[in-house]
């Protein structure tokens, strides 16, 4: 029973939803507005379980000493204080809950998203070391896109855009498509393995 | 321990800091907002007023300026703000707020109790007077209720079917001194069962207003000194615009004018003849549609005013003239012009042509909420045209404009003899021409339509354009100028008016451009019912709101039937009427004046055929006994009603010359159109067969690999290597890290990587290696702890299970990448996982992995990370192989077969696009119109 009820609810709900593509009346409807309602809901519930989480891992991480235990302290730290300055102070513009996430989380943010640009050079270094034919044809298709992209590709001959366009919307787009065509299938697959049992990892693995 | 005290350090001074700024002593806010007026606003149903203050300076670092207001200067609540920004300022010298219109009152959401605004010190001016918003205490809000005009928005089964009854007796005394008793039954409910209260202020009152302005600090300016304002109801605006064409040979006069600004208090537009001694003649009168947009444009014909002007002589129709009145509820009125205009004389034949195959039908594969409205013959623009250096090639970028009665299945184009099919209709297609730029070129384009239910297009149909190349701009220029057609079509617009059975005024729906041929009328359906003024009961803690429902008598002397809610209610009602039929028969007894006989029968008659010849649906409704079934059958009445249009549509100019199409009739003779529910969405043939297949696919295989088929799959070196990546990890003992994504669990790739860390962790398990499991998503961190656990039960090592290696970091996307990124450089994890779904952060993840030296195993179904997986892991499961992962780890033959039938759909869809392309090549389209383009 443990096991059949979820399974259960997982067809019925799982077959409501296939059958509301299919079905636009106002009862169809009505059941997706009400069931996205619930799902909001309960989505914020989960969040405790997360806190939880963090704190239960940083705090064995303190208590054992662990190594690098400082970083746990740091996290568990400002876990608390920002939870705090939210609680007594709100969260509007002008708090001090405001002021951290300003100066500590967006700069933080950027810095990270920042590393991208030499991350991808990097990569592109890799990718581009013309090693076997099938490199070297990245990398000549990498160039051409490249300029063709900046006016400089306009200035040497008006053939660098049109191949630009040309690569990007034929075998560029042919690849994408076909990749999108195979995730479409390989979701519709993982779902109705999900609604008809044969998938049960989600459940904890045993049958 | 120095580490541990250099943090704690940190963290003190980091908390310290925070403290200071929250207590605001880096900016003090010590001035008070100077200079509040509050001025009525014209023009308006006197129930605007306007707020005008000095901003503070930029130096004061305001965020934001808050609004307060009471009807008494004692106590003023929260009423809205105005944001500032803080670095900016404001630059006007004057800062404006309007309050005006229905706004937010109280609802079940509101504070449970009056509550003093944050930031007044206690004892400072102000202070004890400043509320924040009106709290759901009854106590303070029901009286509040007799100060302003109340509107309240209630679900419509609260309203109909979970009410209270209940009668009040009013008693007053009237001014000779008798005792007048009125009884009145109300419906009682909650605040919970409203949806929300909105209020509007109320004319001739004084209301009350203090600002109060906030800092970056959130520090609290004083509170400016309280004004006061009265509320006014002012004569309406004047028209902008008015015009009238004299019609002759259809003897009619036709009359546009603009729309006003204010509405709400709109009562009716009246149009004055002048005749030629300059005395005013009222010939039309055009009720206002509020709260929908009223009809701006009236046709007049000369027997119509006659019947109100007799000396009218349309011989004399160039010394008449004309104006318009905007009359308000309060019959005040204001004249459009100064001066009264005359008529412009126009025949008919300089108006334009009624739009074609004017329709209404239901709109198909909806929730029942939506009619499709068309007309005409399909059209075609352009976008865009390029050329290249010689002017040799044309680009033309074009875009059609049809409907569901003439769907376009080729456009022909001509330039200058050169003629293009265009088969597949992709709005782009390349010329060779030769272009004299300097001169300009016609472009002609015809159609090949289906035509449902219609005749065919006209043979000589055709759009033309014009273009020419502006030398100066460098620029093709389309349409400008405009060719004779073109400069017809662009002169005039269509109008949509429509009008339900519980209306008495046509609405306007929709205005449409010449290039438009369909609208999708939206008919929402009602939820709610609006009912203003509740009394209101501290005993019963119950506000009480008027019980009826208007049901539509299709009598043209007696349109709407105004039906109560209750059945005690209706047997109450009729009762008293009938007590008031016989006081009038004892009063026309006795009575010896003709007119008040007269006046006296006319009451006894519209009482009798209010009792006794109600609307069918009523009679029926009442006969049931409960309530609640009465009321649902004439609230699907109400409903069937109020939903029910019938339209035309008018081509104009904006300037009295127009011309209307007739109510639409549909074939079997109906007006009223109603929008129906769809049981099946007809657009989704194509998927459902394709769905249907695939799940026959999936049986079948299933089928014959529980027989023991042998199911060959291609081998993945992605998934082949996972055992080895894992040997790795426990021979170098180190331990395995596993991302499954950072999307939540909705999302299938989600599911799929959790599938995956199942396997995974079983083989950790039984080699006893470490498995780290960051999440980002808090409900995916419960299903991979328990995924993880039972791979360890499986694996039969419960006791290697550790709960915190599954853990969560934060919902931040960045600061998830420094967590993970922190953990492959600190605990030198030997095999990294990411599978599921990755953004932005992939990059950073894998390359990081790469640097410390971990054989890294990506699977993402995310197009565009796959090129950044690829360059930087050792393996990579693209898209659907993340799907197909764990499969083939389980090796099982039911999730085999899955996989098995996932090919063979393959190849239909590989088929199905081969065939679609070769007929496509061939000009044969209908095969590839057959499948849905989006």
């Amino acid at each position: 029973m443990k096991r059949q009820i979820p399974l259960m609810i997982v067809l019925i709900l799982g077959l409501l939803f296939v059958a509301h593509v299919f079905i636009p009346s106002k009862l169809s409807s009505d059941y997706l507005d009400w069931f996205m309602k619930w799902t909001k809901v309960i989505g914020p519930f989960a969040i405790v379980l997360g806190v939880f989480s963090l704190v239960l891992v940083h705090y064995n991480k303190i208590k054992r000493k662990a190594p690098n235990w400082g970083y746990s302290l740091v996290t568990l730290g400002a876990l608390i204080v920002t939870t705090a300055v939210g609680f007594i102070w709100g969260i509007q513009e002008g708090t001090p809950y405001m002021w951290i996430f300003k100066n500590f989380n967006v700069p933080l943010g950027a810095t990270m998203f920042s590393l991208l640009a030499f991350y991808i050079a990097s990569a592109a270094y890799k990718a581009f070391r013309a090693r076997s034919i099938e490199a070297t044809v990245l990398l000549v298709a990498a160039i051409i896109v490249m300029l063709g992209r900046v006016s400089i590709g306009q200035a040497i001959t008006h053939w660098i855009p049109d191949i630009t366009e040309w690569i990007l919307n034929v075998p560029n787009l042919a690849a994408k498509r076909g990749i999108a065509l195979g995730v479409g299938l390989g979701m519709t697959a993982t779902s109705l393995k999900i609604m008809l049992g044969i998938e049960r990892s989600y459940l904890g693995g045993r049958d | 321990m120095k580490v541990c005290s250099k943090f704690g350090l940190l963290l003190l001074i980091f908390t310290l800091l925070l403290v200071s700024s929250a207590l605001g002593d880096m900016l003090p806010n010590n001035e008070p907002v100077e200079g509040l007026k509050i001025e009525d606003v014209p023009h308006d149903d006197g129930g605007g007023l306007m707020l005008s203050w000095k901003p503070l300076p930029k130096e004061k670092r305001i965020i934001e300026y808050r609004i307060y207001r009471g009807y008494t200067p004692d106590s003023l609540f929260y009423i809205g703000k105005i944001p500032v920004d803080a670095k900016t300022g404001v630059a006007a010298d004057t800062m404006r707020y309007v309050d005006q219109g229905w706004t937010f009152f109280v609802d079940a959401t509101s504070h449970a109790k009056l509550k003093h605004e944050k930031g007044q010190k206690k004892g400072t001016k102000g202070a004890e007077v400043l509320y924040r918003t009106v709290p759901r205490d009854m106590k303070v809000y029901g009286p509040m209720m007799d100060h302003y005009r109340m509107l309240a928005v209630i679900p419509d089964k609260e309203y109909l079917y979970h009410t209270k009854m209940r009668e009040f007796t009013d008693v007053d005394t009237t001014e000779d001194g008798t005792i007048d008793t009125t009884s009145t039954i109300l419906a009682g409910m909650k605040l919970e069962q409203v949806k929300y209260i909105l209020t509007k202020l109320t004319v001739g009152k004084d209301y009350y207003y203090a600002i109060q302005a906030l800092n970056m600090n959130r520090t609290a300016s004083p509170l400016s000194e309280i004004a006061s304002g009265r509320t006014t109801d002012d004569p309406p605006e004047k028209l902008k615009e008015f015009y009238a064409v004299d019609v002759t040979d259809k003897e009619q006069l036709q009359f546009e004018w603009s729309l006003p600004v204010f509405t709400s208090d709109q009562k009716q537009f009246n149009i004055y003849l002048y005749d030629e001694f300059d005395d005013q003649h009222l010939i039309f009168t055009r009720p206002d549609a509020y709260p929908y947009t009223p009809q701006t444009n009236a046709i007049v014909p000369y027997d119509s005013i006659a019947a109100r002007f007799e000396a009218f002589n349309p011989a004399n129709m160039k010394w008449y003239k004309f104006n318009i009145g905007e009359q308000d509820r309060q019959d005040q009125e204001t004249l459009a012009k100064d001066e009264p205009i005359p008529a412009e004389m126009i025949s008919s034949t300089t108006l334009p042509h009624p739009p074609v195959h004017f329709t209404v039908k239901d709109q198909p594969n909806d929730k029942g909420d939506q009619l499709q409205v068309y007309f005409g013959y399909p059209y075609y623009g352009l976008s865009k045209l390029t050329y290249n250096d010689e002017f040799t090639k044309l680009t033309v970028t074009y875009f059609i404009t049809e409907n569901s009665m003439y769907e376009v299945n080729r456009l022909i184009l001509t330039i200058n003899g050169t003629t293009k099919t265009e088969y597949v209709l992709d709005n782009k297609l390349d010329f060779k021409v030769n272009w004299d730029h300097t001169h300009p070129m016609e472009i002609t384009g015809r159609f090949v339509c289906k035509h449902k239910g219609q005749a065919p297009l006209p043979e000589d149909y055709a759009v033309t354009h014009t273009f020419i190349f502006d030398t100066e701009m460098q620029v093709v220029l389309i349409d400008n100028p405009p060719n004779e057609q073109m400069k017809e079509f662009q002169e005039y617009y269509f109008q949509v008016y429509k009008i339900n059975h519980t209306s008495d005024v046509y609405r306007y729906a929709k205005q449409m451009s010449f290039r438009e041929r369909e609208y999708i009328d939206k008919v929402s359906y009602e939820t709610v019912q609006f009912r203003g003024r509740p009394r209101f009961s501290l005993d019963e803690k119950r506000l009480y709101f008027s019980t009826y429902l208007s049901i539509v008598n299709y009598k043209d002397h007696y349109p709407f039937y105004t039906q109560a809610l209750y059945l005690d209610q209706l047997k109450q009602q009729d009762e008293e009427i009938k007590e008031e039929i016989v006081k009038l028969q004892a009063e026309l007894e006795t009575e010896t004046d003709k007119e008040e006989i007269e006046k006296i029968e006319n009451r006894i008659n519209l009482m009798t055929e209010y009792i006794e010849d109600k609307p069918m649906i009523v009679k029926e409704a009442n006969l049931l006994n409960s309530d609640k079934e009465r009321m649902k059958m004439l609230y699907d009445d109400h409903c069937k009603n109020a939903r029910s249009f019938k339209y035309y549509i008018r081509k104009t100019d904006g300037k009295g010359h127009f011309v209307d199409t007739p109510v639409y009739t549909a074939p079997n003779g109906e007006q009223y159109i109603f929008p129906k529910q769809n049981w099946f969405n007809t657009d989704e043939v194509i998927t459902f067969i394709a769905v249907l297949l695939f799940t026959a696919l999936v049986y079948f295989m299933i089928k014959a690999a529980r027989k023991g088929k042998r199911l060959y799959i291609r081998p993945i070196a992605g998934i082949q290597e996972i055992d080895n990546a894992i040997g790795r990890a426990t021979e170098m003992g180190r331990p395995i890290l596993f991302v499954p994504g950072l999307s939540g669990i909705s999302d299938v790739a989600t599911l799929a990587g959790l599938a995956i860390l199942s396997k995974v962790a079983k083989k950790a398990a039984e080699y006893d290696t470490k498995i780290l499991v960051p999440c980002r998503d808090f409900i995916v961190l419960p299903i991979a702890q328990e995924t993880v656990k039972e791979a360890h039960y499986e694996a039969g090592r419960p006791d290697t299970y550790d709960k915190n290696s599954v853990f969560f970091i934060t919902q931040a996307q960045f600061a998830f990448v420094a967590g993970v990124n922190g953990i492959m450089i600190r605990e030198k994890t030997a095999t990294n996982f990411y599978m599921g779904m990755f953004w932005a952060e992939s990059l950073l993840m894998t390359e990081t992995g790469s640097m410390t030296g971990a054989i890294q195993i990506a699977g993402t179904d995310a197009v565009n990370q796959l090129p950044f997986f690829i360059t930087t892991c050792d393996y990579t499961l693209i898209g659907e192989e993340l799907y197909a992962a764990s499969a083939y780890l389980s090796n099982q033959p039911l999730i085999l077969g899955t996989l098995k039938a996932q090919d063979y759909m393959k190849l239909i869809i590989v088929i199905t696009v081969v065939l679609g392309t070769i007929l496509s090549t061939v000009h044969l389209t209908f095969f590839m119109n057959w499948f849905p383009t989006k």
